[in-house]
């Protein structure tokens, strides 16, 4: 009586604890998917740089100020010589505090007539971010580059990710013990 | 009960009158879905597993520039495609049996929140991609915040192991249950090497668990003790060689399957070697990318794709015993002390031939590792061995434990 009782509560606690942990990795996906919404700027540069890229006068448009983590940073170049025909691309380099590797990118030119070059670049890591501008022309090849700082989402606590992180221990302790009793029945089952 | 029992014999009853006919047509309709998924979820392993030492060796030569690295588009596609058959196999079955179809009872599914029915393998495997999968953005967050090398040890990387650790543990009740029907039923399958095709999907599973572990056991971190630090890697590698070793033996009653595996996992190193430094250096030409130190650049290491060759003697020990034990009581390896003696017993042999096989491969493979320029007394290494080797066989016997009660169940349930 004892045995089939305790049975029935350890069943009810796997069935109950299966139900949170199944909530809780379904709440979790859709919070996921509800905090990588886009929010990069439209039509307007967010910011805009003018550098020298060796003998070439150019603005740097950032489409977005600050940039986030793993969306696509889009950067124009418009050379003030609207002649020249540039080619290029984008070189990210991790600045200090930033654990990431370097990251290229082309620039593309775009048909408006003004010469503007167009590259996109994703940048996996929060914090410091150089970009640098490497631009080849009829007056050789030249480069200059731009700080910028990468934001992220929010930190979530550390205590709260490993606690997320290792929730699923718990499911398989459990486990573990259910499929001790599990194998305890098969082998009485064996030997009737 | 009893439309179950007649449900579940039904893959012993040959055709001949015309509902039994039927019946018999419908329970091998149901083995044949049940093992051709699992077939197909061992391909999904093998291409994640080959993906998961693609994806360590792409962060230690490449570094992760973006989420959606090859290695990583291997292994998230290997998850999400065993995570939707699985889902498949759980709603085919709930339909069928529903409907009261041959071969899908209790005696052949579990019931999951009262809703679904399905082999206890294929639920498992679900909630393992699903978790597997839950990590994966979660993981790319702690990416963002932190950098590319947090180490194994983060938060939502021991969540994605573990989902994959679920998932392996699925695949191999899912063959286990194909073999024990098989087993209880008239049918007289071809063998190889001793053992059913089955049998050998459960092994090639096993194996995979024993190579998921070696993808990530060199990550474990260091324990300080004065001024010596301890290599952890033994315990995972203790824990697991015993589990695997003890539940192929208990699941197949076939001395020798512990040396198969050996040889099984040895296969998977070799390929899996020949494969990951080539894939590095043609992705990063093709790509264009950079390796992040110059002249850095992976080839086919001998010590990496040897390294399965520390488990042989405590195979070779496992197989021993079994054939001994079967040839004395028809059973292998049947008193729970003796499990946990024999655990103790194949551990050492695993851990002090480790560090010579990965002393050209890592410089963390000696288990005592001083540091450099400090002198270490006798009585820290004295302290450091009555903490490291207790802990490493205790791993080793823990592992032997759980070993032969998963074994138990894959011999005997039909779920």
């Amino acid at each position: 009586m004892r045995r089939s009782m305790r049975k029935i509560v350890l069943y009810w606690m796997l069935n109950r604890v299966l139900v949170t942990c199944t909530c809780f990795l379904l709440g979790l996906a859709v919070w996921g998917l509800l905090a990588s919404g886009d929010v990069w700027a439209q039509g307007k540069p967010a910011r805009t740089e003018t550098l020298a890229a060796g003998p070439y006068i150019i603005d740097v448009n950032l489409y977005q100020d600050p940039p986030y983590t793993d969306q696509p940073l889009q950067i124009g170049v418009v050379p003030h010589d609207s002649t020249l025909r540039l080619s290029g691309q984008i070189v990210a380099q991790p600045g200090l505090g930033t654990d990431a590797t370097e990251l290229r990118a082309k620039l593309t030119p775009t048909d408006d007539g003004r010469g503007t070059l167009e590259g996109t670049i994703s940048l996996p890591v929060q914090g410091a971010w150089h970009i640098i501008i490497q631009l080849d022309g009829p007056r050789g090849s030249g480069s200059e580059g731009l700080d910028i700082t990468v934001g992220a989402p929010g930190a979530m606590p550390a205590w709260l990710a490993w606690l997320i992180g290792s929730s699923p221990l718990v499911g398989i302790a459990l486990w573990i013990w259910h499929q001790h009793e599990y194998r305890r029945r098969l082998l009485t089952k064996q030997r009737e | 009960m009893a439309s179950s029992d007649a449900h579940s014999n039904a893959y012993s009853v040959m055709p001949g009158a015309s509902g039994a006919s039927i019946e018999a047509k419908s329970a091998l309709g149901e083995r044949r879905l049940r093992r051709i998924s699992a077939w197909l979820l061992l391909f999904f392993l093998i291409q994640g597993e080959l993906g998961a030492v693609w994806d360590r060796e792409w962060h230690a030569y490449v570094g992760r520039d973006q989420f959606w690295t090859p290695p990583h588009t291997l292994i998230y596609s290997c998850v999400s495609g065993a995570g939707l058959l699985a889902l498949a196999i759980v709603l085919i079955e709930t339909f069928r049996y529903r409907r009261g179809a041959a071969g899908v009872d209790d005696t052949s599914t579990v019931s999951i929140f009262k809703v679904f029915h399905a082999p206890l393998g294929f639920s498992v495997l679900g909630f393992g991609a699903l978790l597997a999968l839950i990590a994966a953005p979660l993981d790319n967050y702690w990416h963002e915040l932190y950098g590319i090398d947090i180490a194994l040890w983060a938060p939502f990387h021991m969540m994605g192991v573990t989902g994959g650790l679920i998932g392996i543990l699925g695949m191999i009740y899912v063959f286990a249950s194909e073999a024990a029907i098989e087993r209880q039923s008239s049918m007289h399958p071809r063998r190889y090497l001793g053992l059913t095709a089955l049998e050998m999907g459960m092994i090639l599973t096993m194996a995979s668990l024993m190579n998921f572990m070696l993808t990530g056991f060199l990550q474990f971190p260091l324990v300080t003790i004065g001024t010596l630090h301890i290599s952890t890697y033994p315990l995972p590698l203790a824990a697991c060689g015993a589990f695997c070793f003890i539940s192929a033996i208990r699941s197949t009653y076939r001395p020798g399957v512990a040396t198969l595996l050996v040889l099984l996992l040895l296969l998977h190193t070799l390929l899996v070697e020949l494969f990951v430094p080539w894939a590095i250096r043609v992705a990063v030409e093709q790509q264009g990318l950079a390796y992040r130190i110059p002249g850095k650049i992976p080839y086919f290491s001998l010590a990496y794709a040897l390294l399965p060759l520390l488990f042989l003697i405590s195979a070779l020990v496992v197989d021993g015993i079994a054939y001994w034990k079967m040839r004395q009581e028809g059973k292998p390896i049947s008193s729970i002390r003796s499990v946990a003696v024999i655990g103790a017993i194949i551990t050492p042999p695993a851990v002090l031939i480790a560090p010579y096989i990965l002393l050209s491969y890592t410089q963390y493979a000696p288990v005592f590792l001083p540091q450099p320029g400090l002198a270490v007394t006798p009585d820290v290494i004295a302290l450091a061995a009555l903490i490291s080797v207790p802990s490493v066989l205790l791993m080793g016997i823990v592992g032997a434990m759980l070993g032969a009660d998963f074994g138990d169940i894959w011999r005997w349930s039909k779920r």
